[in-house]
């Protein structure tokens, strides 16, 4: 009996020790795997808001780029201004007809909502952490700024999307939410833009070592482009919908002439911080140095990088080998460089086969292209035929197709033989852009005058010569219509490559005639006596349809929600 | 054959053996059919997950292999050795590296449980000859205390034991001649006909294009290429003759010992595994830049009669796995790298000795396998179970109590010693100077050692047992059981699963059977306060013997005749490390001010899932068992229907205005169903001829029942009702004659379809081919697989065979391995392009070229679906035994030579060309191995 109770003892003692010995399971707080539990994330005891602040930095993460980013290529490179000289890239499905609702190489929609939901994070348990008012104010007010730019981005690629204010999604909720009409949208992203405005900083108080913080000009800017675009022929009315519903998802059903106005406002409101202004210096290191000085006054907000030389290695002529392996992606076009005037800003008509095209003309374009002599890391760029930058290996090897490579945007590496780090901006907001909105509004109001005048501004930095009416090449007395094409034509030599001309085009409605033509470059052949003749050649046959003038919702999305109506055409 | 090498079990063992599971045996056993119907002892259990039951009177769907079958086969792990043995039991292989070679099973078509000596183990490589059996549990019962770990059913392994009153010395040694089957389906093209290809390739691509690109390949380099006079500036290399060697060697030794007394009872074995890689070495090296691979474990499985009531033992497994590889780890880099270099890329060395490469091809195959130093792998693992086990008979016979523990311990060790190398393209100037350029850097050999995986397991076991007949005619079984079983893997915190299970088993006259089981159990990833962390998952099973019926006892010739069917609930705990709890992290840095200084972000990483639990599965088995004609034949039929459902996934409408991936959701319900056929044969002859066959044929059917499936657009595209892992794609139509009809037909959005280029189905007839247009394809019936062994002993003469085969299996080709001049154009071409649409021969079986990605003709469609099916011989062997006269007269107990073929003849369509069924796209080759070997017995 004795026996038997031992065992029993011994068996439940056992039995016992197996289940109680067991430590409480511990939950994960700041694993190896470096994560952080929700409660310490929004902490009461982070006195200074350190993770806040590093919640609010990776906010800056969805910010706009632009360099090389279509699959290596740029977006400018899907419309006349440029092509990829690699063969059948993504970026060319734009001009070829390739994009459809499963093939849209810009994908957007997903990333913005994921930057919408991390804002969201952000302003739904800011309040939490014990930092003054006065720095959660500009916090949340960057984060909303960086949301409405979200917005506004998705606004211009597909009219109308869901607006879902400060809601924090869980899993489990109904998310087949229908699309917010454009006029809503519109609305929403200049109300959020004013909210941030007021708690932004001042540029003032932005310190060195902050730049490239959002302050309240980058709030005024984005007003500033809202209200140009949706004043613009393809929103503003001119849709290409029929059904009411459809084309109220794309633009006001409408014109709305006050829009301009609204553009003018926001330009004034800017101005009144009294801090903006050209880059200093005029000619063609003035215009260079915009994008690479960090810090300049022209820069309303730009795309913050490490300091690199990727864009150099990427886009510079492929002759030149290790160490500045350069690999030549972009091919501008001679689309592009027929619109650069000429030195005193008269247009360009001398022809794609003159031989000495390239000089006296604007000073933009020796910033802006490599042409053939151009010098780089101590040569002379060969894009004569056999010349070093177009070797015709054949096969698979990239080359331009264009007779050019695209310079902008790169350091000063016309000497030396390698690349070294450098700064480079990928302007957001620049002002330029302002003045040429300016320029345009005006335009369309009927102030030609005054419009005229700001586009001299922009000219004389350019470096284009005054001339004898100090008119900077403008005609006197130019009417509207003729204003009208020679600001889109100092749009798209002033801002060329910075994510303006693919959506100028579409807004401007002239796309179905500018994207539905041939691209244009030239063959250089050298003489036995060392001179260049040049061939014109048509490199490509651009396709464009009016399903393009707005983006495709991914097909991923229209069937996950009965609610969402895609755009015409797709 | 095998009575010479395995112990010849008498009954008087087998008692001892099934006493030992606590049951007295009431009844004849009659010795059950199976090809190794010598391993009696393991043959006549049933084995459940921590309980075992004879095998007359248990009602689960299992099927075992034993140490016979298993020591045959030249593998490394013991999956390799499954294939075609064990009906419902699928093996799958992703390479053929040695030691790295990818195999996985399914069973009835989920991944199962591997379940080592009754502890959940997944270790798969162990010494092969140590293995008793391998026992697959299919239904609810068998795995019923595993709890919610049962779900997808398990793989049994029992490790062998002593055995008393035989001592037995075996040690046997083989050395095997081993030839890599194909893994393409054709050769990669000579130099000169890459060229004249690409070059219509180019013309093709660019025929619509304003500018054509300019001509690739000038006649003369063509000529050049053809006559192969200047191979240095012209090259043809065919990379798998200067990488590959076309044979190697693999050896294996075992030592085994076993025996026992009334006290004592042992058995232990050591094991050493030394295969050869692919890869040709060079005399520069002082060391091993192959593929080569070498283990070596070691095993003592002891168990001890303490007292008369008290028992004990201790089983041990060391092992040490290691695997060399050239490079940084670089075979798998190579057998990519085969893919994506032409043969006319770079001379494999330059007129001075260097290694060729040029600025596209800067990583010389050669030099990567001979030249870029090695790295070794090891991996170490100790594995020690400790039980302890008192008969209670003095407080109620038949009551035992049973306490085990467990430990065990992985360590995956990496040591690099690699360089880094450089390569020269040569060109001659029209001067004839020569002169090189480098491309990358001769660097020094680097050492470094990492440990790649570390983890531990800890095991603990109590359990309390009950087993008695009363009156003769009710056997009662009893067990109930708690453990614990804790898993700490690298840095993560640990996994612990705790619970209780219990099974009860009852008999009349072994004629009603009636079992019942359950589980409840859980672990701590999942919520703390929530209600899914444990689970009572419960099952049960009946069973009816026709044969020991009165009515029965006349019919003549049936032996046995067995109905049996079992019903129950299974878990499937497939938690994600605490995926329950929100969480927050680094993300990569953003730089902010004018010296862009680099600054920390922290983001939301996943959104939890408060609710996350385990999944489900409820399995119905129906079967029936019998013997016939004096046990010369048996037959079991099985029928499944296994409903899972709360399978974690992501659901169908997932959309992204949630701004964060979806965490994981109980969501999922996939149907498994099937029947499975298992036929035995076995008749001996008077004049010591003696016959065996077996077969099995498994047919698997599953279906998709809810995924939180999408709105689509069309019936055709729907998911939901067919099987997981349908292939969808276009439906193929043959080529495009003429451009004309190209030209008029519905083609891809944006693409210029010309004559050569698949013509597809236009399903929804919108006048374009895009998604809409994609439905399922390829075969619609279940998978079929079936295996048969087979063999015949006469007079110390022995010969055996296994064929294994699949049916219903179609293969989608694709990728470099297939496709032509993929990536971007530089990759490879094969001779199968050879068959390419022209215009002079519109009777292809290829399409037009094109050089890169073409998305009209490179993507899923019937065109591109062949034929998986194939019968394959796996493995054949001849033995002879020594007369016992002669052995006995060098003092052995007997010796036996054999010589066996593995993987030797495969049948197959002959749309796969030269490839192999399994292993078909590139990567590292299956073998074919040709064996010698000799066992003897002291």
């Amino acid at each position: 009996m004795k026996n038997r109770l031992k065992i029993v003892c011994c068996a439940a003692l056992c039995l016992g020790s197996m289940w109680a010995c067991e430590r409480r399971t511990v939950e994960p707080e700041v694993s190896s795997n470096g994560w952080i539990r929700d409660d310490f994330m929004w902490d009461v005891n982070d006195k200074n808001g350190q993770l806040s602040a590093f919640f609010l930095n990776y906010a800056y993460s969805y910010l706009p780029t632009g360099f090389n980013r279509i699959d290596g290529d740029f977006l400018d490179a899907a419309t006349d201004d440029a092509i990829p000289s690699r063969i059948n890239t993504a970026a060319e499905s734009y001009t070829n007809g390739r994009i459809s609702v499963m093939n849209n190489p810009d994908p957007y929609w997903a990333r913005s909502y994921e930057g919408i939901r991390h804002v969201n994070v952000f302003l739904a348990n800011i309040d939490e952490v014990p930092i003054t008012d006065e720095i959660k104010a500009y916090r949340k007010a960057e984060a909303r700024f960086i949301r409405a730019m979200l917005y506004f981005e998705m606004l211009k690629r597909y009219g109308g999307i869901p607006l879902v204010g400060d809601t924090l999604f869980r899993p489990t909720d109904d998310m087949e939410l229908p699309r917010n009409t454009y006029e809503e949208c519109v609305s929403y992203i200049a109300s959020e833009c004013n909210a941030a405005r007021r708690d932004l900083r001042a540029e003032s108080a932005i310190s060195d070592s902050e730049w490239g913080r959002i302050s309240k000009g980058a709030a005024l800017a984005l007003k500033s482009r809202l209200f140009l675009y949706a004043a613009s022929p393809l929103h503003n009315g001119g849709g290409i919908e029929t059904d009411p519903v459809q084309k109220a998802l794309t633009g006001y059903l409408t014109p709305n002439p006050a829009l301009y106005d609204s553009v003018l406002s926001a330009n004034q409101a800017l101005r009144e911080l009294n801090y903006y202004q050209l880059h200093t210096g005029t000619g063609t290191a003035a215009y260079a140095s915009v994008f690479t000085a960090r810090k300049n006054r022209e820069i309303i907000l730009a795309r913050q990088e490490a300091l690199n030389f990727t864009i150099e290695t990427q886009n510079a002529p492929v002759g030149y080998t290790n160490p500045a392996e350069s690999n030549g992606r972009t091919s501008p076009s001679q689309n592009l460089v027929n619109a650069f005037p000429n030195l005193d800003g008269t247009p360009y008509t001398a022809g794609d086969d003159h031989p000495d095209q390239y000089s006296n003309r604007d000073p933009r374009l020796a910033a802006v292209v490599f042409t053939n002599g151009t010098r780089w890391l101590a040569r002379e760029v060969e894009v004569f035929e056999g010349g070093r930058d177009k070797p015709n290996l054949g096969g698979n090897s990239v080359q331009t197709r264009t007779g050019y490579y695209l310079r902008k945007f790169m350091g000063d590496f016309s000497s030396g033989s390698a690349y070294g780090n450098q700064s480079h901006n990928f302007p957001i907001f620049r002002y330029a852009e302002i003045l040429l909105n300016e320029a345009e509004a005006l335009t369309e109001k009927g102030m030609l005058e005054e419009a005229v005048e700001a586009i001299i501004q922009i000219r004389r930095r350019a470096g284009i010569l005054a001339g004898a009416d100090n008119r900077y090449g403008i005609p006197a007395a130019i009417d509207q219509e003729n204003l009208r094409l020679l600001i889109q034509n100092e749009r798209r030599v002033e801002l060329s490559f910075e994510e303006h001309r693919f959506w100028d085009l579409r807004r401007w409605k002239i796309a179905s005639r500018n994207l539905n033509s041939i691209l244009l470059g030239v063959r250089l052949l050298r003489n036995e006596d060392g001179t260049i003749r040049f061939e014109p050649v048509n490199v490509s046959r651009l396709l464009f349809t009016d399903k393009l003038y707005h983006m495709p919702i991914p097909y991923s999305e229209v069937i996950k929600n009965r609610q969402m109506i895609q755009n015409v055409g797709w | 054959m095998y009575l010479f090498i395995f112990p010849c079990v008498g009954k008087t063992e087998l008692l001892q053996q099934i006493e030992d599971s606590g049951k007295v045996f009431r009844n004849e056993l009659t010795d059950p059919i199976a090809p190794a119907a010598v391993d009696s002892i393991a043959a006549g259990v049933a084995k459940g997950v921590y309980f075992s039951q004879e095998k007359p009177i248990s009602v689960s769907a299992q099927d075992a292999v034993y140490t016979k079958a298993l020591e045959k086969m030249p593998v490394a792990s013991f999956l390799s050795a499954l294939d075609g043995r064990l009906a419902g039991l699928v093996v799958h292989r992703s390479s053929g590296q040695p030691g790295n070679e990818g195999v996985s099973v399914t069973l009835r078509g989920r991944v199962p449980i591997i379940v080592i000596d009754g502890i959940v183990r997944n270790l798969t490589v162990m010494d092969l000859e140590g293995i008793e059996s391998v026992t697959v549990l299919k239904d609810a019962i068998a795995v019923a205390m595993l709890g919610v770990r049962g779900a997808n059913g398990a793989v049994l392994v029992t490790t062998r034991k002593g055995h008393e009153g035989h001592q037995e010395i075996t040690f046997n040694a083989q050395t095997s001649l081993q030839q890599p089957l194909s893994s393409l389906l054709s050769d990669p093209l000579r130099a000169y006909d890459y060229g004249v290809l690409y070059n219509e390739a180019q013309y093709n691509d660019d025929r619509f294009l304003l500018n054509p690109r300019n001509i690739a390949y000038t006649p003369e380099a063509l000529d050049a290429y053809r006559t192969g006079a200047d191979p240095s500036a012209f090259p043809d290399v065919n990379w798998r003759d200067e990488l590959l060697r076309k044979r190697s060697r693999f050896d294996r030794y075992t030592f085994t010992a076993s025996g026992g007394n009334e006290w004592a009872r042992y058995f232990v074995s050591a094991e050493h595994f030394n295969q050869q890689g692919l890869f040709k070495t060079h005399d520069w090296n002082q060391y091993d830049t192959d593929t080569d691979y070498k283990s070596y474990s070691v095993r003592s499985n002891v168990d001890l009669r303490i007292t008369s009531r008290l028992e004990g033992g201790i089983s041990l497994l060391g092992r040490l796995l290691r695997t060399n590889n050239p490079g940084n780890n670089l075979t798998a880099n190579i057998f990519s790298g085969i893919l994506t270099t032409p043969n006319n890329a770079y001379p494999v060395f330059n007129p001075d000795g260097s290694f060729g490469g040029n600025r596209q091809y800067p990583n010389n195959l050669l030099a990567q396998s001979i030249h870029s130093g090695y790295s070794v792998n090891t991996k170490r693992d100790i594995m020690t179970d400790f039980y302890l086990k008192r008969n209670l008979d003095d407080v109620l016979p038949g009551l035992w109590i049973k306490a085990r523990a467990s430990f065990t311990s992985h360590v995956s060790e990496n040591i690099v010693r690699n360089k880094s190398f450089a390569v020269f393209q040569r060109s001659v100037a029209p001067s004839g100077a020569e002169s090189y350029t480098q491309f990358g850097t001769i660097g020094t050999q680097a050492n470094s050692n990492n440990v790649d995986a570390q983890n531990r397991m800890d095991y603990q076991e109590f359990s309390v047992g009950y087993k008695r007949t009363f009156s003769r005619k009710h056997g009662l079984s009893l067990l109930a059981l708690a453990n614990r079983d804790n898993i700490v893997s690298g840095s993560n915190l640990p996994l612990t699963y705790k619970g209780i299970s219990g099974h009860f088993a009852y008999d009349y006259d072994e004629k009603y059977l009636l079992e019942v089981g359950f589980g409840y159990n859980g672990s701590n990833w999942f919520p703390e306060k929530g209600d899914t962390r444990y689970a009572f998952l419960p099952s049960i099973g009946a069973g009816w013997v026709l044969s020991k019926e009165r009515f029965a006892r006349n019919l003549k010739g049936v032996d046995e005749l067995k109905l049996r069917a079992s019903y129950g609930l299974t878990g499937w705990d497939a938690a994600a490390y605490f995926a329950y709890v929100t969480r927050y992290g680094l993300g990569p840095n953003v730089n902010f001010g004018t010296a862009a200084g680099s600054l920390n972000t922290i983001r939301e990483m996943a959104i939890g899932n408060p609710s996350i639990g385990y999944e489900k599965a409820a399995k119905l088995n129906i079967g029936i068992d019998t013997r016939l004609f004096s046990n010369q034949l048996s037959v079991s039929l099985d029928y499944y229907q296994d409903r899972h459902s709360g399978i974690l996934m992501e659901k169908g409408l997932n959309t992204t205005i949630l701004g964060q991936a979806y965490p994981l959701e109980n969501i999922g319900k996939y149907d498994f169903s099937g029947g499975e056929a298992v036929v035995s044969w076995q008749k001996s002859f008077a004049n010591s001829l003696s016959f065996f066959l077996t077969s099995n044929i498994a047919m698997q059917d599953s279906r998709v029942r809810y995924i939180a499936e999408v709105y689509q657009p069309h019936p055709w595209m729907e998911r939901t009702g067919q099987r997981p892992g349908q292939l969808f794609g276009y439906t193929a139509e043959g080529l495009f004659l003429t451009d004309a009809e190209a030209m008029e037909s519905p083609v891809m959005e944006g693409y210029s379809a010309q004559a050569g280029d698949i013509r597809y189905k236009d399903l929804n007839g919108d006048q374009v081919i895009n998604q809409l247009d994609q439905s399922p394809i390829g075969l619609q019936r279940p998978a079929i697989h079936y295996g048969l062994t087979a063999g015949i002993e006469f007079h110390g003469i022995d010969f055996s065979f296994l064929v294994q085969g699949a049916g219903n299996r179609q293969l989608l080709l694709s990728g470099n391995s297939f496709y032509e001049f993929q990536n971007a154009g530089t990759g490879q071409a094969y001779t199968h392009h050879l068959d390419r649409w022209t215009p002079e021969h519109p009777e292809a079986s290829y399409p037009r070229l094109s050089l890169g990605h073409n998305i009209n003709n490179h993507v899923a469609s019937t065109y591109w679906l062949k034929s998986g099916s194939y019968l394959r011989l796996r493995h054949a062997e001849l033995g002879y035994s020594l007369p016992a006269a002669v052995s006995r007269s060098v003092k052995l107990e007997s010796i036996r030579f054999f010589l066996s073929a593995t993987n030797i003849l495969t049948f197959k369509s002959k749309e796969l060309g030269n490839a192999d069924p399994e292993l078909f796209s590139g990567q590292y080759p299956l073998q074919q191995l040709i064996t010698l070997g000799a066992k003897i017995k002291l």
